[in-house]
């Protein structure tokens, strides 16, 4: 490193206890790696989103519910062949899983908490700031234009 | 990242060493027309923060690096208990390792691919074309600035 450019210094063995003020500025925009605006969060959207949401809770423990149960009649269904013997299914079983589902599918599309709810919103807000804010130039992607 | 508004989180290094430059009791070590563009603080990882020029005035700022969380996904934050490098597709910008429990060695600074002519090996310290070497700077709040 040296400063052989005119007009410039070597600065070597100083102390200095008040900042070295240089003049100068930005030379030029680091286009590539300028993404679209920031999205502002407050502390209350961040809570919103960070909040658990109990439908999504139960349709888990639905779901997994019904995963367990059909597991469970796929290893009956094996035994049986196993056994050449047809697969022999009580009631309840199918009445389960055909329940479990119907559950699930509520808890996943149909009843929203009203954190849920707020959660959406305020994902489709951000979405709407990144879409109105699209990157301000070219930028990100490898060898990019932008160099 | 103005210099009265820097996070929180931020716990200077007692000592930091940048290009055979020693900075002892500083709080940032680079201003650019009132911005501070690299913070390099003190925790169980060393933390960076990094923002860049978003236009060629430095009036606008984009926050590239958050306390080591990357804003870019082609910039990458390497971190270690005891060291810390990024990494951009113009190649490597930033590494350092914790020498001592306070004190912090920057073995590599190079802000061009940003803009700004500021660049430093183990050596040397280049601000604006100006070199620095074994310089000491004590108890200031900012080291270098750029106006």
């Amino acid at each position: 490193m040296s400063s052989d450019e005119p007009g410039k210094k070597l600065i070597e063995g100083q102390r200095f206890d008040s900042p070295l003020i240089f003049g100068g500025g930005v030379d030029a925009e680091p286009q590539r790696y300028i993404a679209e605006k920031p999205y502002e969060l407050t502390k209350y959207e961040f809570s919103v989103l960070r909040k658990k949401d109990f439908p999504d809770l139960w349709f888990k423990i639905f779901m997994g519910a019904t995963a367990g149960l059909v597991i469970a009649l796929a290893g009956k269904v094996i035994i049986s062949l196993m056994n050449k013997q047809g697969p022999t299914f009580a009631t309840w079983e199918l009445c389960s899983i055909g329940v479990g589902i119907l559950l699930s599918i509520c808890f996943r599309f149909l009843i929203k908490s009203k954190e849920e709810k707020e959660r959406i919103q305020l994902v489709s807000a951000i979405d709407n700031h990144f879409e109105e804010n699209k990157p301000r130039r070219v930028h990100l992607t490898k060898g990019g234009a932008g160099k | 990242m103005k210099l009265d508004n820097l996070p929180t989180q931020y716990i200077p290094f007692k000592e930091i060493r940048l290009g055979s430059n020693t900075l002892e009791n500083v709080t940032v070590i680079l201003t650019i027309k009132g911005n501070v563009p690299l913070l390099v603080g003190n925790g169980d990882t060393p933390r960076v923060w990094l923002y860049i020029p978003a236009n060629k005035d430095g009036t606008e700022w984009y926050p590239l690096i958050k306390d080591n969380f990357s804003s870019n996904p082609d910039v990458k934050v390497n971190v270690a208990p005891k060291m810390i490098s990024i990494r951009t597709p113009d190649g490597p910008v930033f590494a350092g390792l914790v020498a001592k429990e306070d004190k912090f060695v920057i073995t590599k600074l190079d802000l061009r691919p940003f803009g700004l002519k500021v660049y430093a090996d183990e050596n040397s310290l280049s601000v604006m074309g100006n070199t620095l070497t074994k310089n000491q700077f004590r108890n200031l709040k900012v080291v270098i600035g750029i106006d």
